[in-house]
């Protein structure tokens, strides 16, 4: 059964959603064995005694002791019960709710493909992926699915392409080939294709086919006669990003995701297994639900333009930078120290290389919100020690896609004065280093 | 447009120029700069060792400060030595670091130890905490007691233990890393676990450089020049009271740093300049410039340091500036045009 329209809509077969949900709780439940196994659930949310959550969601802590393995123990067996297709709404809602908490504990722990786990975990909840090759449809008999469920994924999936092209659409990417000429070179060993990738061009190369390949994968993935063809180059493309950087699961769940674009019987021409009978038309999407969707979109649309309003360059301030698919898009080193002076006008300065793990730290030094919130923790432990109201300034330094280093802060400005929240933040000093591009206009 | 075609052009048409090979420079630092840092300092604790019994055996004005002197050169390859403290240095089973240069050290457990009725033979010594050994608790007892309270027994055969740890854990620390031995270079140079691969090894060489330079900015200088307390000094924090050394601590840590900067001397060696100047070449005259500028700050500041921080403040103070200068150029701008990771921890990305 590919696609029947009916009085209420179009049915769809539910087995291609069935294998993206059997693929999506299976690589979920083994990346939180390999949290586990590499200890990264104790290093990045049991020891660090200092945590960045977001804005107005301070009220998230980690919990303490074994807690937080214990929250990892639950998606682990809320993955396996949405890859079973058991309880699968009640699974999927756990998993939801575990995965999101942990996420939300640091913005330090940023990660482009955990926002999108969260997301498609959040539309599966409410979509029928669990009609076939499930528990739940083998005890109460499989439903119709509805075209829409299948679109709705695809169109989540186009936004995150075409946003993460439009991300690369800029200066350094296309005319620098940075930051992949850096990465790139720190394979300069692999065997054969090491000394290759050195080279004069290939990052350039490569940054304009990435960026190509962003842009047009939603589209030739959607076109029939181009989707065998460009799945090969989406698995080959991922397949590259995998060898090439640390970017975890992440090309595992889109190799995954686009096999959605497929007709939705593929896995059964695939493993040559017959259509299970459903009963009836599929639901079709009620009222209320198109209207949640429309703004579901809208604000997907909104949220990852939002970093344009800011002005100036989004991978200098990052200002409305999260969220918004700049995936791979900059390579930052920095350096910042903390002068925390007291009404006295003594000065004391904090290396956040003391209090900090190595990830907060690198994540910090380069991104202003998080230098703010620790100059607000340093205020903090001040006037708690006793020692306060104190001044805290930040010295920090940030080298941008091979850029020489600058100062990223207004080293005038007393941080502990300043609140954070969704307004310019006047506070972070301009990029004074365009692009070559910019510079030979 | 005409960089695509180059890039094409170079992807497929051509064979590529010579890239910089890694490994040869990890192997060129790791067995021209590391193990003779380390055989160096053997053979200079070895000599002070001798020079301790020889002391104990005639105790004179002449002898006392010949082991002072050779206190102070065995100091020097183990402050140059700094960016390679990790591995056997900091990580168990071994942890040799506390076992030779727990700092800044505490008087009062070398006091008490000599006052007391405990054991000072080698092995008790061996045996004891960190801070009843190693250099710091020699730089006391060496420098802190006069002749005639050495002569005395006890204090010269603490005198000879301390000598002869020391020795024995420069002798450990040759043997965790020689090739010959534990062969920690070897994991070193091939990127092998602990290491994550050329390029892990290679993130860790520069970390470890930045990190020497960040302890001598913050632990060797500012600190006990007030940085860390609201101004106020703390000479409590200095490195090398006694000996008065804490200067030279502090440079010689630096010039260990530029030594694994530029690798060992001759053609054929590499150093991280090299893996530099093949990808930003405009910025090793910059980093040329910074060491330069910290070498003559030191030379500015008039010893010894406990004075120093008191009596001659703004020199220190460009010095702990000039420092800090050199550490950023490092880890923001020599970080980003190699490439390297700075982190062990080495989660996902994006």
């Amino acid at each position: 059964m590919g696609t029947e329209r009916g009085p209420r809509g179009a049915t769809v077969d539910g087995a291609s959603l069935a294998v993206f949900r059997i693929l999506f709780g299976s690589l979920m439940a083994f990346n939180v064995l390999r949290y586990e196994a590499a200890g990264w659930v104790h290093d990045l949310y049991i020891a660090p005694t200092v945590m960045f959550p977001y804005w107005g969601l301070e009220w998230i802590r980690p919990l303490p002791g074994w807690g937080m393995h214990a929250v990892f123990g639950v998606i682990f067996l809320a993955a396996v019960g949405v890859a079973l297709g058991w309880r699968t709404r009640a699974s999927l809602g756990v998993f939801l709710g575990a995965f999101t908490y942990v996420e939300l504990l640091d913005r330090s722990t940023y990660l482009n493909h955990y926002y999108l786990v969260s997301l498609l975990a959040a539309l599966m909840l409410f979509l029928p992926v669990a009609e076939v090759w499930s528990l739940d449809a083998r005890r109460r008999g499989g439903r119709p699915v509805g075209a829409w469920a299948l679109w709705i994924l695809r169109a989540q999936l186009g936004l995150v392409y075409v946003f993460a092209g439009l991300a690369k659409v800029r200066a350094d990417w296309l005319l620098e080939g940075q930051p992949l000429a850096t990465w790139l070179g720190r394979h300069e060993d692999l065997p054969l294709i090491g000394p290759w990738l050195v080279q004069p061009g290939v990052a350039l190369a490569m940054s304009w086919a990435g960026c190509l390949f962003d842009l047009s994968a939603p589209f030739f993935l959607s076109h029939r006669r181009t989707r065998p063809a460009f799945y090969l180059v989406v698995v080959g493309f991922h397949l590259v990003t995998a060898a090439l950087f640390n970017i975890g699961i992440f090309p595992w769940m889109m190799m995954a995701a686009t096999t959605l674009f497929f007709a939705p019987d593929w896995p059964r021409r695939v493993f040559r297994r017959a259509a299970t009978p459903t009963l009836g038309p599929p639901a079709p999407l009620p009222r209320w639900a198109g209207i949640a969707l429309a703004l579901y979109f809208a604000v997907q649309v909104s949220v990852p333009l939002r970093q344009h309003a800011y002005g100036g360059s989004s991978t200098w301030h990052e200002q409305g930078f999260r969220f918004a698919w700049n995936v791979m898009v900059m390579e930052k080193t920095g350096q910042v120290d903390f002068i925390v002076r007291d009404a006295q006008g003594r000065e004391t300065v904090v290396l956040p290389s003391e209090e900090l793990t190595r990830l907060q730290l690198r994540m910090m030094e380069t991104q202003p919100d998080l230098i703010l919130a620790y100059a607000h923790h340093l205020a903090r432990r001040w006037e708690r020690e006793g020692r306060g109201p104190v001044e805290v300034h930040a010295d920090g330094w940030v080298s941008l896609n091979g850029r020489r280093r600058q100062r990223l802060i207004d080293p005038e400005v007393d941080l502990a004065q300043v609140s954070d929240g969704f307004a310019p933040k006047a506070w972070i000093l301009p990029l004074d280093q365009p692009s070559s591009w910019a510079r030979h206009r | 447009m005409r960089r695509l075609f180059f890039a094409l052009f170079f992807l497929f048409g051509c064979t590529p120029a010579e890239s910089f090979d890694r490994q040869a420079m990890l192997e060129s630092i790791g067995l021209e700069v590391v193990i003779p840092q380390y055989e160096l300092l053997v053979e200079r604790t070895v000599a002070l060792e001798s020079a301790a019994a020889t002391f104990c055996a005639e105790p004179s004005a002449d002898t006392l400060e010949a082991t002072r002197a050779a206190f102070r050169s065995a100091k020097e390859p183990l402050k140059m030595a700094e960016p390679w403290a990790f591995g056997p240095y900091t990580d168990s089973p071994l942890r040799l670091g506390p076992e030779i240069d727990l700092w800044p050290g505490r008087a009062a457990t070398v006091d008490d130890r000599l006052a007391g009725t405990d054991a000072v033979d080698v092995a008790a010594i061996e045996a004891a905490g960190g801070y009843a050994k190693g250099f710091p608790a020699l730089d006391h007892l060496l420098f802190a007691y006069q002749l005639e309270a050495l002569r005395d027994e006890r204090a010269c055969t603490y005198l000879r233990s301390l000598t002869s740890q020391i020795r024995g854990v420069a002798e450990e620390l040759l043997a965790a890393w020689a090739p010959s031995g534990g062969d920690y270079i070897g994991l070193f140079i091939r990127g092998e676990t602990p290491f994550a691969g050329v390029q892990g090894s290679t993130s860790v060489l520069v970390e470890q450089l930045i990190y020497t330079l960040e302890n001598v900015r913050e632990l060797k200088i500012g600190k006990p020049f007030g940085k860390r307390d609201s101004g106020v000094v703390q000479p409590e924090a200095i490195e090398a009271p006694d000996s008065g050394r804490s200067l030279q601590d502090a440079e010689d840590a630096v010039r260990g740093t530029e030594r694994a900067y530029r690798g060992a001397e001759g053609e054929a060696s590499l150093g991280v300049e090299d893996l530099l100047l093949a990808r930003r070449p405009e910025l090793a005259p910059e980093i040329d410039a910074g060491f330069q500028r910290v070498y003559d700050a030191f030379d500015a500041v008039p010893g010894p340091l406990a004075v120093a921080i008191t009596e001659s403040t703004t020199e220190v103070e460009a010095l702990y500036q000039a420092v800090k200068d050199l550490q950023v150029l490092f880890a923001v701008d020599l970080a980003q045009a190699l490439g390297v990771t700075i982190t062990f921890n080495p989660t996902d990305g994006d």
